[in-house]
């Protein structure tokens, strides 16, 4: 059985290969994603171990338990000027110093366009003396004070500076010219910080460009010890010495930490992908289920034939289960090739999308080969599982048969469709209720998941009826190619279905991010537009993602015409006993002016001004979570740890997008940490405002209230396009499915096609029917896939709260044209071959 | 020659090389005139089918020309002789003759659709007719008996009123009843339609229903003359292929 099995797999390798594609595409995103993770997840490792070398102990801020997470780092949370010296007068340190760690801008040469930003940070740091981390200068020296500054190595080549150039940084202040004294390499002598600026500047020009105030000043204060003394020892020396004034670490132990905050942060990305490499798995696996099942249909005499010499069913298994697992394993390891490309391409794309992420050397670790073999055999197996035992069920008496009878129509069985049915039935009616009833995203979800298993078990019944609907126009189209091509794509119901199957699930998603997308925009686009009052917004040029700086309200303030402006910011708070709340800050006299609008949920006109320092409004939701009333209090931790109890005003209606959770105004929040504006709203002229803050603030953006909320908008595209390039694989993989299941049939047909030869079809007619055949395949899956997504995203959308399902018919139109374009696509080569059947031997075989 | 619908001069084609080199048409000169039922016998690797595919347009010869309805196929492309085949050719094979997912009715048109053409109605009726299809015009092929499904291939190489029919061992699977009604039929053709029918065999009882029999060996013609009855037919097959009898 063995030679057998080694001399049919050799005999069909090129249709072992192809089968393997469907394979390897999943397995590649798998393995490239793995790859990617586990190579920045190393070179975050290694900045967290590089950046506190030779530190015995680190102090950072103390905060209470329960404390949330800051996404600022001018959140307040810094230690006091003169613990340093605490710090370094404590027995066992040798030296100890404190750092300042904030943000500063970069620009250009031309002073006005900043590096980087969107994704990665632009990161402040005061200088550290030798033997504190793993810097070092390759050019000039460190800044010692004044105007001082110095980048690492990409920073400085993208300001086109030299050491003595007039550079461009920006903190908190408006923008200030300041002079390139270094240019610093991190330990392992990377140039870069992942896209990241690094700007060094002495401690006092630091805490300059930071804000700081002697009060809360370093953000973090590190020592060094005593000859002979352990890290852990002179930790214990600095706690004694700070008390609860900071909490204390070991250098490596904040180094592994940081690393690790890191890692946290970005650990949705990895998950991310190995989501849609799941879906490409997962619509790979219809490719290898049809290809087997069809390849043993058209094997049936060779498996009568071992069975009448004597093979029992499991020998005839174990064969097919062979040729299975070799389609796995050489999927698996060309899959595990490809995610040496894939990894940079994520990289790649990612970049495309403005988040640039580190690197050092590729690492390939054990758990990525363990995977993707894994996936790549189990994967093959199961979707092989049925066909194989379908081979060991030949009698041996098909053997000595007549030839094979032509493939005529295949039956639907009725069995499938009934229980998909069933289950879309309840799919539809789990939506529904979700949709009308109000049940919960989970059993909306449970729906989503039967209507598709519902869509896949019934769509070979639709094969026919659409095949029959469309044959008529076909016809009158096309002619006799057009009435085939239908014929032909109903004659194996099930096969066609399994075919568009896999293009409908690529679709569905593609579909449902598009409705998803289109209701996100409108609602975006509905909240934005009943909050902002103001005619003028400001942001930061990267549409918003980063703070502006705190300067930048009073600047604008003080432009001539200016009748006022405040500023709006986001942040959260841990509320006791319920968790993190989110806080919408909003400036008090942009709400006393309106410049900012809340509605109040009992209805009356007067809309809710400015809360009023330690009160707050808060939004209907958060209420109902935290039982608020008008009135009640409640008490709350800021990210700067401190505690404030605070007296609800008015309840106001909450929008998804714009005001949720808690509204404090700008005196409250910077209070409890929450202090960069993200948007400045402004009544007063655009262009005398842009003008007025070009020189000092010149990363930020003055726009209409109109431009603002598009660009806003518009931000969802971006991320709708990311998601199209991730499902593309998908598709890909479906229309491989297509080209497979086209090739093998007309494979089976060469007989039929020789004969249309014969009588007179030309190459182009047959060519034609062909493209035909994969138009109706791919229009099938589309136009499912469409109804399919649409449902779901309209289902999904209905159960969240205030988002505005809309239908983008326009965009769902061009979606299945372009589907079914690409069905025409995948045809061309299958086509070919049909067109290029030899008559003679075609009419000959037997 | 004016009369020969089809005319075949010094074909010659070989397949291999060296030892395994087999000659399949040795010079041979043929023609057929129109109207009239020819047999073409010969023993496997006579060349006979060779003969057939390349004077239907379906290969071609190394050297030599073939002249159908006064068209010479050397030069026509791909395209030109696919038309040919397609309005002056008709063709029934021994098996596999039908789309299986056409009915018989629009088997039989099939040739005509291809060519965007409609049949015309009389003719249509006429050769359902003459076929004996009947009520069973609407199945598809798996509902007909084997000698249905060649009785409705004979009548789609009628369809288009070829020129000429090629038919290839069409009695090859087919009961003895069964190719009765189908050589009958094809005699009909020509009696009735004045059809020029060119078959091959290798079945003497098929071969009796021709106006002339042809002979072939070795990739020549061994015996060319009326064809006789059954017994007529052995005694020159025979003949033919005892190389004492020149």
């Amino acid at each position: 059985m063995r030679t057998l099995l080694l001399r049919s797999l050799r005999a069909r390798a090129g249709r072992t290969l192809k089968t393997s594609l469907a394979v390897v595409l999943g397995v590649a995103l798998i393995a490239g994603t793995l790859i990617f993770t586990d190579t920045i997840n190393r070179t975050f490792d290694e900045i967290g171990e590089t950046s506190y070398r030779g530190v015995a102990v680190v102090v950072t801020p103390a905060l209470p338990p329960g404390t949330p997470d800051s996404d600022s780092d001018d959140d307040g949370r810094a230690l006091p000027r003169t613990l340093a010296q605490r710090v370094a007068d404590a027995p066992l340190v040798r030296d100890a110093r404190g750092q300042i760690e904030g943000t500063a801008l970069v620009f250009e040469r031309d002073g006005r366009t900043r590096i980087g930003g969107q994704g990665p940070p632009s990161i402040l740091l005061s200088t550290l003396p030798d033997g504190y981390g793993a810097i070092s200068y390759t050019s000039g020296r460190p800044p010692t004070g004044g105007d001082e500054v110095a980048f690492d190595a990409d920073t400085a080549e993208k300001a086109e500076a030299r050491v003595g150039d007039t550079v461009h940084v920006q903190g908190e202040g408006p923008r200030r010219a300041m002079r390139l004294v270094g240019i610093v390499q991190l330990g392992d002598g990377s140039t870069s910080f992942g896209g990241a600026t690094l700007t060094f500047a002495a401690p006092e020009t630091a805490a300059e460009l930071a804000g700081r105030s002697d009060d809360r000043y370093y953000s973090e204060i590190l020592a060094i010890g005593q000859e002979g003394a352990s890290d852990d020892e002179v930790a214990a020396s600095v706690r004694a010495a700070v008390g609860d004034a900071g909490t204390v670490r070991t250098g490596q132990a904040q180094g592994d930490q940081q690393a690790q905050d890191i890692k946290d942060a970005i650990a949705f990305l990895p998950t991310m992908l190995l989501v849609f490499a799941g879906i490409a798995t997962f619509v790979g696996s219809f490719l290898i289920f049809n290809t087997f099942s069809i390849t043993m249909a058209q094997r049936q005499r060779e498996f009568a034939l071992l069975r009448a010499l004597g093979a029992d069913r499991r020998q005839v298994r174990v064969m097919v289960t062979g040729e299975a697992l070799t389609v796995g394993i050489i999927g698996a390891v060309l899959g595990m090739a490809g995610g040496f490309v894939v990894a940079p391409g994520i990289r790649a794309l990612l970049e495309g999308f403005g988040a640039d992420m580190p690197s050092t050397a590729t690492v390939f670790a054990g758990r990525t080969i363990v995977v993707s073999l894994v996936v790549g055999l189990l994967v093959t197996l199961v979707a092989s599982w049925a066909p194989a035992r379908r081979a060991t069920r030949v009698a041996p008496i098909e053997a000595l048969r007549d030839a094979a009878a032509p493939p005529g129509r295949g039956a639907v069985r009725r069995g499938p469709v009934v229980v998909g049915a069933i289950a879309g039935t309840l799919g539809a009616v789990a939506v529904l209720l979700a949709v009308v009833a109000g049940a919960s995203t989970g059993v909306a979800g449970i729906g989503a998941g039967l209507l598709v298993l519902g869509a896949i078990l019934v769509s070979p019944a639709l094969v026919g009826p659409l095949a029959a609907s469309l044959s008529r126009p076909l016809r009158s189209l096309f002619g006799l190619p057009g009435r085939l091509a239908g014929d032909n794509a109903a004659r194996q119901p099930g096969r066609t279905a399994v075919t568009s199957g896999a293009l409908m699930i690529g679709l569905a998603l593609v579909v449902f991010a598009t409705v998803f997308a289109a209701g996100l925009k409108d609602t975006l686009r509905g909240d934005i537009e009943r909050v902002t009052g103001a005619p003028v917004v400001i942001q930061e040029a990267d549409g918003g993602f980063s703070g502006l700086s705190r300067s930048l309200v009073d600047a604008v303030a003080r432009v001539p015409g200016v009748d006022a402006a405040g500023g709006v910011g986001f942040g959260r708070v841990a509320v006791d006993g319920h968790g993190n709340a989110p806080v919408t800050v909003i400036d008090g006299r942009a709400l006393e002016e309106g410049l900012a609008r809340l509605e109040p949920v009992d209805g009356s006109d007067a809309a809710p001004g400015d809360p009023g320092d330690g009160r707050a409004h808060v939004t209907e939701g958060t209420a109902d979570d935290l039982d608020l009333r008008s009135g009640s209090t409640v008490e709350v931790t800021g990210v700067n740890g401190e505690r404030r109890t605070l007296t609800v005003v008015t309840l106001v209606e909450g929008t998804a997008s714009a005001v949720t959770g808690i509204v404090l105004n700008e005196r409250t929040a910077a209070e409890l940490g929450i202090r960069d504006p993200y948007f400045v709203l402004v009544d007063g002229d655009r262009d005398a405002i842009a003008r007025a803050v070009a020189t000092d603030y010149p990363a930020a953006e003055v726009l209409s209230r109109d431009d603002w909320i598009s660009d806003q908008v518009g931000q969802v595209d971006q991320l709708l396009g990311l998601v199209y390039a991730l499902l593309a694989l998908s598709i890909v993989v479906a229309l491989f499915g297509i080209v497979n299941t086209l090739g093998l049939s007309i494979q089976e047909r060469t007989r039929e096609l020789g004969l249309l030869r014969a009588v007179g079809a030309t190459r182009r007619q047959v060519r034609r029917m062909i493209a035909l055949e994969a138009v109706i395949t791919a229009l099938l899956g589309a136009l499912l896939g469409a109804v399919l997504g649409f449902v779901l995203a309209a289902a999904v959308g209905t159960t969240l709260d205030g988002f505005a399902v809309s239908v983008p018919i326009g965009q769902i139109v061009v979606l299945v044209v372009i589907t079914t374009l690409l069905g025409v696509l995948a045809s061309l080569r299958p086509a070919r071959r049909a067109a290029n059947v030899d008559v003679l031997v075609a009419i000959g075989e037997e | 020659m004016s009369t020969e619908i089809v005319s075949a001069v010094e074909l010659r084609k070989t397949y291999g090389e060296g030892d395994t080199r087999v000659v399949a048409l040795d010079g041979l000169s043929v023609g057929f005139a129109s109207g009239g039922l020819t047999a073409i016998m010969g023993p496997s690797g006579s060349g006979k089918s060779t003969l057939m595919h390349c004077v239907a347009g379906l290969d071609r010869a190394d050297s030599g020309t073939v002249t159908v309805d006064g068209v010479d196929l050397s030069g026509l492309d791909d395209r030109r002789l696919t038309e040919l085949r397609r309005d002056r050719i008709g063709f029934v094979f021994q098996a596999f003759n039908l789309l299986p997912v056409l009915t018989a009715e629009e088997n039989i048109v099939l040739p005509l659709t291809i060519a965007g053409r409609t049949a015309d109605a009389d003719w249509l009726e006429q050769l359902i007719a003459t076929v004996g299809l009947g009520d069973r015009r609407h199945h598809r092929p798996s509902e007909l008996s084997g000698g249905q499904q060649q009785r409705v291939a004979v009548a789609r190489a009628l369809a288009s009123r070829p020129a000429v029919v090629f038919a290839d061992e069409p009695t090859g699977n087919l009961d003895s009843r069964s190719s009765e009604e189908v050589l009958g039929l094809l005699r009909r053709a020509v009696d009735e339609f004045g059809q020029t029918v060119v078959m091959v065999t290798h079945d003497a009882h098929a071969a009796s229903f021709a106006d002339r029999l042809i002979v072939l060996k070795d990739g020549a013609i061994v015996h060319d003359g009326p064809a006789g009855g059954s017994d007529d037919v052995h005694a020159r097959l025979q003949a033919a292929s005892d190389p004492t009898a020149h």
